[in-house]
């Protein structure tokens, strides 16, 4: 029985480590660069289909982005909780002592890529973790879209808003800006807009963002930029690593000694993701 | 050729009255410097519908391209930093300069709707019917569906990616982590709706100063609905199978009850819900003594780890599980969660054991025929109290069981029956309080157990005559003791926050005592008193740790130095015996690790240990643990030391699905003592610790490899391994050195194909080397190969099939396996069929390697079995 217990245990570590990206990767060390100190946050809440065969089963989180003068960096609320508590340990001890403290546990987080928009200039940087190969960075050009701007207006969370169309990642976006927001930024890779994107989704209603709040950080919070030893790829690369991972998950649940039954379940639970924002894999 | 005259009629027409113009310009500032990241928006002159828009570039610049018929236009800027400019002008191409002056906009008005963070003390609440699909059976399976909220694998309920706190039904929290019995079997169409309390801290006297981000659940029944539950029945043959799980629940507002009662008798762990999810019951128990000593035992075997119980293992289990709470005066509650499992297994099996001493080989054989019955009770009882100015909870728990094994053993050609009665009791208490003092708070933790073990070990005919009854031998044995045990740990720690952070220093100490009685009768007479023992341990420990931590880069090393100091005292009264020792202990730790560039990572780590043994282990009389061992340990306390060393080597390209990792360890292990086996030919030995410094040490290399080919969707990987451990072996009054060498071979492929198919083939090859004293060298090999198949035709229907072959020493073993699970949607009903064994494979025959001896066991296994398994809820 008690080695039934500990499979169970090291099973569900695994699974955490699968579904939940850890936040630090065994280096207890955040080098960073300051980039831009934070004029506002604006949360969106996301809700997304993971699993395109199910229409009912809606997926929720928070994402936050950090606007800067020049710079904004766009990240799921949870992995920036997590990853700010994660900071604080000093060591593999520590940080076990943090993720097991029931009064004030980490986070299981789903969406773990950070957005940095027009970093370095004209530019945007995409970094993201994937499971056991490290941190992947590539960067994209800022003016990927090409906006369309429709006559129709609404009042969106409190704001007047202007509907536009763009398409993009193989999906048709509908997006409500705000000209009283005067950023032209938005959630994800979208900017652009002569105004805050208040909301955006596509048009099968898979992923929708929508703006629910604005604030000011309280305390002089900076944009910053992880200076970790990235693996330098390109998107395609990037996609490619990120489908392999996904494809070949019944070898990692293996490597991580789960049983068969597990890794068929494993399997089931990453076929359930199949419906990523960006489905052009180019 | 006049259609396309005539189209660039038409088009110079439309271009002149809905023209394409061009408005471009450069915005600076008062100090005529250019300013990027202008929006500029243009409208028609009384239209509030963004018509055209451009964003000025690093130099200031812009340019809109903007087609439409509208006489006069406004052109309007927009920035957070700088004021708005509105000019209006007319519908052709022109340049527009801006010069814009700062502006301080206080940014506050932008504050919308409170952020997540904020929505503290919310309610949440989910009605089930919305979120319920066709194939949902269980409350848990809703739960998955709503949004915030998931479901492990494990049963763990997680929301908003953060583990719950507590599962409430009703606001009462009946199963104290252990709720998968619940949301596993609690019917959806009893819950009406699902309350969140976000960012809940259940611990009342911490609410303000303790805050927390986990959520709790709360189920609210549906008011017509006090009992419900859910069933589950299988049966099958050959023999007559089954597999049985009722769980009925009854739910009022002073009172909750939950009922579990499951039986089956194929081999199933029927504890698996028993399984709790706070964290907490993984870290206790460090300290705390070994549950079951297990000094006495009948000879048994210990199948090797990658070996299904359920392929040998004949058991006929009965588990019912209680949970029950009630409200008492002043804020009280008072919780009890009982089990009772009644077990009885049998085993039958035959093993050959060779031993290897310099000189000469034993070998001897053993046939096992062994029968356990086991029955165990454990209830507990909790108090607590939880409102503003305390907090209380006292969990009291009392374990009993009943266990009787019997074996009837053929040994060579001699047969010899062994009957072990092992009950046991014990009772412990563990508090957990936190009062205020002052303005921080100080948690009190204590545990406390006492636990009684007399053990009864009967043996007939006996083996050792010449050592027990004069050269004569005799019919009947008895070992019987009495081990009795004392243990409490008691810390005290504060409880305050910095920038968020609890931190809670920690001091505390431990007690134990135990006394140990034993007598060995022989044919009804005591035999003398080197073979009793009275004896008495007091140990007491306390304990406080430092970390020490350099960083610099990506380079981490950790150093860690727990402080413990121990004193000891061993006292026997028959012997006249004993030993008094006070020593602080030390148990360094280093740990380096080095990211390289790239995908290569390394890391490094050291420790040092140093440490009393088990003190279940010290008896200065001897002790008949089993048929053919008769041990004595009156050498001085064991203290053992061990430097561990370890380097790891890690590649892992997911562009190329490329992964290999290499790690070795180098463990070197020093102890005062040996134990000297004096073996006779029929495998019986006498052991006897003796103080003798010795020292061994432990080598080994694992590289594992693997590589994934999207193009054929396949895996492959390949594992390496090998090992060598050496250290020093006393055997019949010799020392030597024993040498073992372990190598592994084993490449895997996985093929899979779409959704519903997929395929995994494996090939583990083993080679094990024992040198005994630079002269003898025995090898042995092992070779076993498996296919998984596993088929979806559709989402409700799952069908497997599982070929296992293993082969040793010219021995080969088939194994067959099939399984098919269907889901009725409608009726709400789950059926699953499964063959087992379909090749009806008698026995199966492996192989354990230890210091100087191999150990080839044959296992009986159960025969050809059809098993068909119902679900349903009621």
């Amino acid at each position: 029985m008690n080695k039934l217990i500990l499979v169970r245990y090291i099973g569900f570590l695994f699974l955490s480590v699968i579904f939940s990206p850890s936040f630090a990767q065994t280096v207890f060390h955040f080098p960073k660069e300051n980039i831009e100190l934070v004029e506002h946050i604006v949360t969106y809440s996301l809700e997304f289909q993971e699993d395109s065969m199910y229409q009912n089963f809606k997926r929720q989180e928070d994402m936050l982005l950090f606007i800067g003068p020049t710079v904004s960096r766009f990240v799921s609320y949870n992995y920036f909780i997590g990853d700010s508590m994660a900071r604080t340990a000093t060591s593999q001890e520590d940080f076990q002592r943090i993720a097991s403290d029931k009064s004030n546990p980490l986070p299981v987080v789903r969406l773990r890529y950070e957005i940095f928009k027009n970093f370095p200039k004209g530019k945007e940087t995409f970094i993201d973790n994937v499971l056991g190969s490290g941190m992947f960075k590539f960067e994209e050009d800022l003016g990927l879209f090409k906006w369309e701007l429709l006559d129709e207006t609404a009042t969106i969370s409190g704001y007047n808003a202007q509907k536009a169309t763009t398409e993009f990642g193989g999906r048709k976006w509908v997006a409500w800006f705000s000209t009283e927001i005067p950023y032209n930024d938005g959630p994800y890779k979208f900017n652009g807009l002569p105004g805050l994107i208040v909301k955006i989704y596509d048009t099968r209603l898979h992923y929708a963002f929508e703006l629910i709040s604005i604030k000011k950080p309280g305390y002089d919070l900076f944009i910053e930029f992880p200076e970790l030893d990235y693996i330098e790829c390109s998107k395609k690369e990037y996609f490619r690593a990120k489908d392999a991972m996904r494809d070949n998950i019944i070898t990692h649940a293996k490597t991580a000694g789960l049983n068969s039954e597990v890794q068929q379940k494993v399997a089931k639970l990453m076929q359930q993701r199949n419906n990523p924002i960006e489905l052009s894999r180019k | 050729m006049r259609s396309f005259f005539l189209f660039f009629v038409f088009y110079f027409l439309l271009n002149n009255i809905f023209g394409q113009i061009i408005l471009s310009g450069k915005i600076i500032n008062s100090h005529e410097e250019s300013i990027p990241y202008i929006n500029i928006l243009i409208y028609e002159l009384d239209e509030s519908v963004v018509i055209g828009f451009g964003v000025s570039d690093l130099d200031g610049q812009f340019s809109i391209e903007l087609t439409t018929s509208a006489d006069s236009l406004r052109i309007e800027t927009s920035a957070i930093h700088y004021k708005k400019e509105t000019q209006e002008i007319a519908n052709h191409t022109q340049e527009i300069p801006f010069v814009l002056e700062v502006d301080e906009k206080t940014l506050e008005t932008f504050t919308l709707r409170a952020s997540p963070i904020l929505r503290r003390g919310d309610t949440l609440s989910f009605l089930v019917d919305a979120f319920t699909a066709k194939n949902d059976r269980s409350i848990a399976e809703v739960l998955r569906r709503m949004p915030g909220i998931e479901v492990e694998t494990n049963g763990q309920i997680l929301y908003q990616g953060l583990p719950i706190q507590k599962f409430y039904i009703e606001g009462l929290d009946l199963m104290d982590g252990r709720y998968t019995m619940v949301s596993n079997n609690l019917p959806h169409q009893s819950v009406a709706t699902i309350e969140v309390y976000e960012n809940h801290q259940p611990v009342r006297i911490l609410e303000e100063k303790v805050a927390s981000q986990q959520a709790s659940l709360n189920l609210k029944l549906n008011q017509d609905v006090t009992t419900t539950g859910k069933a589950s029945v299988g049966t099958g043959f050959t023999p007559f199978l089954w597999d049985v799980n009722i769980t009925p629940m009854t739910f009022t507002r002073k009172f909750q009850f939950v009922a579990s009662y499951q039986t089956n008798n194929i081999g199933k762990d029927a504890s698996s819900q028993l399984t709790s999810h706070l964290p907490d019951e993984f870290r206790k128990s460090l300290n705390h003594p070994n549950e079951t000593p297990e000094l006495l035992n009948i000879q048994t075997l210990n199948p090797p780890n990658d070996f299904d119980p359920t392929r040998y293992l004949n058991n006929n289990i009965h588990l019912l599980n209680l949970n029950a709470l009630t409200k008492l005066n002043n804020n009280l509650q008072l919780r009890s969660n009982l089990h009772f499992i009644t077990d009885f297994q049998q085993e039958r099996a035959t093993a050959s054991h060779t031993i290897f001493t310099p000189k000469d080989t034993v070998t001897f054989n053993e046939n096992f025929n062994n029968e356990y019955t086991s029955n165990y009770l454990q209830a507990v009882f909790t108090l607590s109290r939880n409102v503003k100015s305390n907090f209380l909870d006292n969990k009291l728990s009392f374990k009993s069981n009943w266990n009787r094994s019997f074996g009837l053993l053929i040994n060579n050609s001699e047969q010899i029956s062994q009957e072990l009665k092992s009950p046991a009791k014990s009772i412990s208490n563990d508090l957990h309080s936190i009062y205020p003092l002052g303005k921080k708070l100080i948690e009190i933790r204590s545990y406390i157990s006492y636990d009684e073990n007399p053990n009864q070990l009967q043996i007939n005919p006996g083996v050792f005559p010449n050592i027990l009854n004069n050269e004569i031998a005799y019919e009947n044995s008895l070992q019987s003791i009495e081990l009795n045990r004392f243990f409490t740990e008691n810390s005290i720690g504060v409880v305050y926050t910095f920038k968020g952070i609890v931190i809670s220093p920690k001091a505390g100490f431990i007690i134990r005592q135990q006394t140990l009685k034993s007598i060995i009768r022989v044919d009804d007479f005591q035999v003398s008193s080197s073979f009793e023992n009275d004896q008495n341990i007091f140990n007491s420990q306390a304990y406080l740790q430092t970390e020490i931590q350099y960083r610099k880069k990506a380079l981490t090393i950790n150093f860690n130095l727990p402080l413990i100091y121990q004193t000891l005292t061993i006292d026997d009264q028959i012997n006249n015996l004993g030993q008094h020792l006070n020593r602080a202990f030390l148990k360094p730790r280093l740990f380096v690790n080095y990211k390289l560039k790239g995908f290569w990572e390394t890391s490094a780590s050291w420790s040092y240990s140093n440490r009393f043994g088990d003190l279940d282990g010290v008896y200065y009389g001897f002790l008949l643990r089993t048929y053919r061992n008769l041990s004595q340990n009156n050498a001085p306390i064991a203290i053992n030391s061990k430097n561990n060393l370890g380097v790891q080597l890690k590649y892992s390209n997911a562009i190329t699905s490329f992964f290999h990792s290499s790690s070795f360890l180098y463990v070197k292990f020093r102890s005062n003592l040996l134990y000297n086996s004096i073996i006779n030919e029929f495998g019986a030995s006498v052991i006897k610790a003796i103080e003798y410094p010795n020292q061994g040490q432990y080598f080994s290399f694992q590289a594992n490899t693997s590589k994934y080919y999207s193009a054929i969707r396949s895996t492959f990987s390949l594992r390496l391994g090998a090992s060598q451990q050496e250290g020093m072996v006393l055997m019949n009054t010799e020392i030597f050195k024993s040498i073992n060498r372990f190598y592994q071979f084993s490449p895997h492929v996985l093929y899979h194909f779409k959704n519903w198919f997929n395929i995994d083939y494996g090939l583990n090859l083993q080679y094990f080397e024992n040198v005994i004293a630079d002269n003898q060298d025995v090898n042995t090999k092992m070779l076993t190969q498996k296919v998984n198949l596993f088929v979806y035709p559709r989402s409700n229907q799952m069908l497997s099939l599982a070929v296992d072959y293993h082969e040793y020493k010219g021995k080969q073993d088939y194994f067959l396996d099939i399984v098919y699970r269907y889901t009725f949607s409608k009726r709400k009903i789950d059926l699953e069929m499964k063959y087992l064994n379909i090749l009806n494979t008698k026995n199966y025959t492996t192989y354990q390697a230890f210091t100087n001896s191999i150990l080839e066991s044959t296992y009986e296994l159960n025969p050809s079995r059809f098993l068909i398994s119902i679900n349903f809820t009621f």
